[in-house]
């Protein structure tokens, strides 16, 4: 979306109008569609996220102030909506964390949204999850997985993805060149050069 | 290649664009990184069904619909209530100095300026009948207004509960 419209469109949802936020689902909710589809290995659960962060784009436009980084904004709730989402699915002591994490980026914890869904959800994901790439980011640990989503659907930069997982920006990187990295094995195209 | 922390924060800075020196090592695996991303990139696009957007475009108009709704409210009621406000100001005012004088056979509208009757309500010469007056005007000027914001509440509840409704996490059970 050009900046000019988008930052037309933006205003016309500050100010109440329906066809400011349609205009903002046009060009967002694709992305927002897949980066939901492909945490959760579920296309439910992301029709259902994508109404949600809806509600919450209502809730919260009022207060963000456009410099550019709309796009950022919208994947940091996307994100938090996705981490609460998880965390009212556990609704026990163990709480999940985004900071649950692996040295190798392959998941070791069954901590993802994906292994708290009913056993009928379960059979959905069984057959959504057929895909080399679904299996691929199923294995990953959730920190890993978010991060190479984020930065690839919300266009993450790795100062964003260190402020919002709490680590160093070394760090983030590492884990997205990690996950890059198995993923691109667990798919079975690993490059002989790395 | 043993990469350090130092390292991949530079590497970090320089992919998020910053203008930052890197070695031939370090570039190599900067380039490594941004081309492993854009070819995964293909990969993770996916359809989406239109049925998706659609139904999050109706959750926007709902919510806006029902906060619309409530603005309009809220302003009648306001407006209703400076209405009964100015109303029963006037009726306090106005009730006081008509009554007769005494000596005068004279209203007190004629013999007691407006601006001084705050003043002429506090004064010993007010009769026990003017302060019954005054005492019921004030009760069912309190009535008439606790019943505007009784009824303004009530829908404010109602608001409320629709707004939980849709942001709250039985909605969300409810659909997930």
């Amino acid at each position: 979306m050009e900046e000019n419209r988008l930052v037309a469109a933006i205003d016309s949802a500050k100010a109440g109008k329906a066809e400011g936020f349609e205009l903002l689902l046009d060009a967002f909710g694709g992305r927002l569609y897949g980066y939901f589809l492909r945490a959760t290995l579920n296309h439910h659960e992301a029709e259902d996220l994508l109404g949600e962060i809806s509600l919450r784009l209502v809730k919260q436009l009022k207060k963000y102030e456009h410099q550019g980084r709309f796009e950022q904004w919208l994947f940091r709730i996307a994100a938090n909506l996705l981490r609460d989402r998880i965390r009212r699915r556990k609704a026990g002591p163990n709480i999940m964390s985004f900071s649950a994490e692996s040295d190798t980026g392959v998941e070791i914890a069954s901590e993802s949204l994906a292994d708290e869904l009913d056993p009928v959800d379960k059979n959905l994901q069984a057959q959504e999850a057929s895909s080399e790439l679904e299996k691929a980011l199923s294995n990953l640990d959730e920190t890993t997985r978010q991060m190479v989503l984020l930065r690839h659907f919300g266009s993450a930069s790795f100062k964003e993805l260190s402020k919002m997982f709490d680590c160093p920006m070394g760090t983030a990187l590492a884990k997205v060149h990690r996950g890059l990295k198995a993923l691109r094995k667990l798919m079975g195209a690993e490059d002989e050069n790395y | 290649m043993k990469i350090t922390d130092e390292q991949y924060e530079k590497i970090a800075r320089r992919l998020d664009g910053e203008n930052v020196e890197l070695s031939f090592e370090e570039q190599k695996l900067a380039d490594e990184i941004r081309l492993q991303g854009s070819l995964l990139g293909g990969k993770l696009a996916s359809e989406v069904p239109s049925r998706a957007i659609s139904r999050a475009k109706e959750k926007i108009r709902a919510v806006l619909g029902a906060r619309g709704k409530r603005t309009i409210r809220t302003m009648w009621f306001a407006s209703a209530a400076a209405v009964a406000a100015v109303i029963a100001v006037a009726v306090l005012i106005y009730k006081p100095t008509s009554q007769p004088d005494d000596q005068s056979g004279t209203t007190l509208a004629e013999s007691v300026p407006t601006e001084t009757v705050i003043e002429y309500i506090s004064s010993e010469s007010l009769t026990n009948g003017q302060f019954s007056a005054f005492d019921k005007e004030l009760v069912s000027f309190k009535e008439a207004i606790s019943e505007v914001f009784d009824a303004e509440n009530e829908f404010t509840d109602l608001d409320e509960e629709l707004e939980s409704f849709w942001f709250g996490p039985s909605h969300a059970s409810q659909e997930g």
